[in-house]
């Protein structure tokens, strides 16, 4: 039986008051995986530190909206500050720059438990071992003793995610946790990821830009550009069957072995908040764009009980695949 | 189909580096303030900063808003007088070492030779380790105390070569440690690919990244600089009197600290604004808060 | 969508020979050829083992690899940046080590990068980034460099207000636009790209991939692309090679490659596609 662990309803992110992000509407429940695909000025890692209450380093605060881990009210400045580490961790964008090149990685780790009250009883130092063990690093009596450099990238890596599991967080937000990788790492970490949400019984959110990444390791998918979700739903339904022009349009970019014919980039660039348009982010760059949909923000449309999409032609659009949705 | 420079910017993930503003604003500020006053003040007020105005020690008044000096000389008038030999004789003895130091420091760093590097850098550690005040009173010794180069008072000439001989070091072992760090960048690469030559490789792509650091240090330079020269009395060196310099006013005030703080106290006071205005400046230049922006 | 507008390249020449077709007359033969090249750095292992590849002018090669392969020490060796403990490496059949700072050879091979904001100069704008190169290498006048220099940006696509941008006001796709132009100033015969998409986002990625591609098929320059990215690679080039540790494992037509390789390791990095 899944029970919802984290419940954003019309979340609103603003920093010195910008909004930056808004209109989120996104629910992860335990055990699953949501992923969260953007590229650059999407809002993703803002809605990540959101979510794990790192956003009062940069300024930024909840706006508007409701935010709920457990039930346990997230929206005011400092109801993190319990339950980070505990209920909710995660693991930076820069995880390789983030470990203290002068610290010993078992001091890393020993420090972490012992703030966070998680050596189950058994001292720090078992502890740290113990988590070495479980992502998958073995002789850890040796890479305890060891400094963050004398480690490779994927290694690191491993590291920080021990980390961030040494409290048995409930909800796991790894932002690009394979970006700067070699591929064959990539596919491990993934690999690890999935098979410590599963033993945990945690959720995960995975944000990244690479829809490889996304396609193996999340069940959910929430597509976000412009600071706004474009579309949401079962990763391998959104994957294959895209209903947002964006989505669309991002899977058709990608260059793919065996590919033919010129690549279709999305011509154009995102806009920067400042000069976000009033209506449909997306349109000033959609080749299905018309002059409605500069009227007002599209409010999400349900495809097939299942997809979340919010473009006002949606229906119209799956017709000219010639398919028919409800 | 519009080309892609023309749709509005996009949002990036680079850090903004932004001075902390009302910072640098007071500071500029007080400095402007000093600057202006030393300017003005003796150009609106004739009176001679030599001559005897009045009897010595008189506390300050309307007339003479600073008071009296041990012989009968008007306090505010010396001051600014003195604040603009002070603060002349700062930037002097900064923009020489500023400039030759920020150009050999960089010539060494782009060089890559290991032998210039190393003769380079043992002739800075040499003169870096010598003790500056000693070397400046030595210099003194040597050129006389009493020389003299018009404009120039007495005493000017040896502070500023002592000083221009010895402070390139600084700027010089700056703009090496900055130049390392440039050279290592792929526009300074691309340079090299292209074709271009030395010369203008240093002036266009290296120095303009090595003034910033440099530049900055010079600011608080300056200060330390207005410090040294204003203690040199004190060693029994510096500006001779009767040239009004703070510190010659500073010293000769304190032989009567208890009975007219005014002197020394109304000078320190506004050497104490213009280095308040100088470190503001400083720190707000230096200091980048750098924040996360949207991603 | 983006693509190089057919122009004449008359008049084109920035070192002001004339050409009969605007292209540097005295090079010939192949643009690259590495001769059994070794390299280390210092006394520690050889990051590049006893490497032979030949590049033909207007080839387009892939040079494949995960971190530690030595792929980005190959592309230095290539470019010349790099002198190779043994063997040697000649471009258009002299070898680096003769080629002058000056010589025009030394402009035949450019280079685009992987980050695109430090690969330009901070201090200058985008059109005065490849204007220089005009001025300084060609010796043009300031009127005519800058004329030259709005025409060629203009062709990668970037014109207008982002000329007088700075690149930390431009875009990451803007900022490797710049960088593809100042290396086309030079007429390059051959361009090595160390990744030069990876740092972009993915809509932004295909743009420059298609430029690229263009560049190729309409200039002839050639294309030495090093990625770990195995989609750019099958996209953009006819031949590659596969590296690991310092040695070629596997190298030949990239859809063969890819389809059907005979290396465990390059079974082992297609497998790792996501």
């Amino acid at each position: 039986m899944t029970q919802t662990l984290l419940h954003a309803s019309n979340l609103a992110i603003e920093i010195d008051g910008r909004e930056l992000v808004s209109n989120i509407d996104l629910t992860i429940d335990k055990g699953r995986a949501l992923g969260i695909v953007g590229e650059t000025g999407s809002g993703k890692s803002l809605t990540c530190r959101a979510f794990s209450g790192s956003l009062g380093s940069i300024g930024g605060r909840i706006s508007r909206g409701t935010l709920t881990l457990s039930g346990k009210d997230l929206v005011p400045p400092g109801a993190h500050a319990k339950l980070y580490g505990r209920a909710v961790s995660l693991i930076p964008q820069n995880s390789l720059s983030a470990l203290n090149p002068l610290m010993r990685i078992g001091t890393h780790l020993t420090e972490t438990i012992k703030a966070l009250n998680a050596d189950d009883g058994l001292g720090p130092k078992v502890r740290a071992a113990q988590l070495l063990d479980r992502v998958g690093l073995h002789d850890p009596e040796r890479i305890l003793r060891q400094y963050p450099h004398q480690l490779s990238g994927g290694m690191r890596q491993r590291i920080m995610i021990a980390l961030a599991i040494a409290g048995r967080p409930e909800l796991l937000i790894a932002d690009e946790p394979t970006t700067a990788l070699d591929v064959s790492v990539q596919k491990d970490i993934i690999e690890l990821l999935g098979r410590l949400t599963r033993e945990e019984n945690m959720a995960m959110i995975l944000v990244s830009h690479d829809l490889g990444v996304v396609s193996a390791a999340t069940q959910s998918v929430a597509v976000m550009y412009s600071g706004m979700i474009a579309e949401q739903g079962p990763t391998n339904t959104v994957l294959a069957t895209p209903r947002h022009p964006y989505t669309k349009a991002l899977l058709a970019a990608r260059p793919v072995m065996g590919h033919v014919g010129r690549l279709i980039g999305i011509p154009g660039a995102p806009a920067s908040p400042d000069a976000w348009p009033g209506g449909c982010r997306f349109a000033p760059r959609c080749r299905f764009a018309q002059s409605a949909c500069n009227d007002a923000v599209p409010a999400p449309v349900t495809i097939n009980e299942e997809q979340n999409v919010a473009c006002r032609r949606v229906h119209e659009i799956a017709a000219l695949d010639g398919v028919n949705v409800r | 189909m519009a080309a892609v420079a023309e749709l509005p910017g996009s949002v990036s993930v680079r850090p903004q580096i932004r001075p902390r503003r009302l910072e640098l604003r007071v500071g500029i500020g007080l400095v402007l303030a000093v600057v202006l006053a030393c300017v003005l003040i003796p150009i609106l007020n004739s009176t001679d900063p030599n001559a005897l105005v009045g009897s010595p020690l008189q506390p300050p008044s309307s007339k003479h808003p600073f008071g009296t000096d041990t012989v009968g000389r008007d306090v505010f008038v010396r001051v600014f007088h003195a604040g603009r030999l002070d603060i002349v004789l700062a930037a002097l003895g900064v923009l020489v070492p500023l400039v030759s130091g920020t150009v050999i420091g960089t010539l060494v760093g782009a060089s890559r030779s290991r032998a210039v590097d190393a003769i380079a850098m043992r002739v800075t550690d040499a003169l870096i380790a010598f003790p500056f005040t000693i070397l400046v009173l030595v210099i003194v010794l040597v050129i006389g105390a009493d020389t003299q180069i018009p404009p120039l008072p007495a005493g000017a000439p040896s502070i500023l070569a002592a000083v221009w001989l010895v402070n390139w070091t600084i700027y010089a072992r700056l703009a090496r440690a900055r130049t390392h760090v440039i050279r290592q960048e792929d526009f300074v690469a691309a340079t090299r690919l292209l074709g271009f030559s030395r010369v203008r490789i240093l002036t266009r792509h290296l120095l303009p990244s090595v003034w910033p650091t440099t530049a900055t240090y010079a600011v608080s330079d300056a200060l330390l600089l207005v410090s040294l020269i204003a203690a040199l009395p004190f060693l029994g060196a510096g500006i001779q009197p009767p040239t009004a310099e703070w510190g010659n006013i500073m010293y000769e005030g304190r032989g009567v600290l208890s009975q007219a703080w005014w002197i020394s106290l109304s000078t320190a006071g506004v050497v104490l604004v213009f280095g308040t205005g100088v470190m503001m400046v400083v720190d707000s230049l230096v200091s980048n808060p750098r924040r996360a922006r949207l991603s | 969508m983006m693509e190089v507008s057919h122009q004449s390249r008359h008049g084109e020449n920035p070192t002001g020979h004339e050409g009969s077709h605007g292209t540097e007359a005295p090079f010939r033969g192949d643009a690259l050829v590495a001769s059994d090249v070794t390299f280390s750095y210092g006394s520690g292992p050889s990051v590049v083992n006893n490497i032979s590849l030949t590049v033909p002018q207007g080839a387009a090669i892939g040079i494949v690899g995960e971190s530690g392969s030595g792929k980005t020490t190959l592309a230095s060796l290539l470019i010349g940046m790099l002198k190779p403990n043994s063997g040697t490496v000649t471009v258009h059949g002299r070898p680096w080590d003769t080629v002058g700072r000056r010589d025009p050879l030394r402009r035949a091979v450019q280079m685009v990068f992987q980050n695109p904001y430090t690969a330009l100069n901070p201090r200058l704008t985008a059109l005065a980034t490849v204007a220089e190169v005009y001025k300084h290498v060609g010796g043009a006048t300031k009127s005519e460099s800058t004329e030259r220099a709005r025409d060629l940006l203009g062709r990668v696509g970037l014109s207008g207000v982002a000329l007088e941008k700075l690149p930390g006001n431009l875009s990451g796709g803007q900022c490797q636009r710049v960088g593809i132009a100042r290396a086309l100033a030079v007429e390059p015969s051959v361009i090595v790209a160390d990744e030069p998409t990876s740092a972009l986002d993915v809509s932004v990625q295909a743009q420059i991939l298609n430029l690229l591609n263009d560049l190729r098929q309409e200039q002839g320059i050639g294309l030495i692309l090093i990625s770990h990215d195995l989609n750019v690679v099958s996209y953009l080039t006819d031949t590659a090679i596969v590296m690991e540790r310092g040695n070629v494992v596997e190298q030949g037509d990239t859809n063969t490659l890819l389809k059907s390789p005979t290396h465990p390791y390059t079974q082992s990095l297609i497998d790792s596609i996501l």
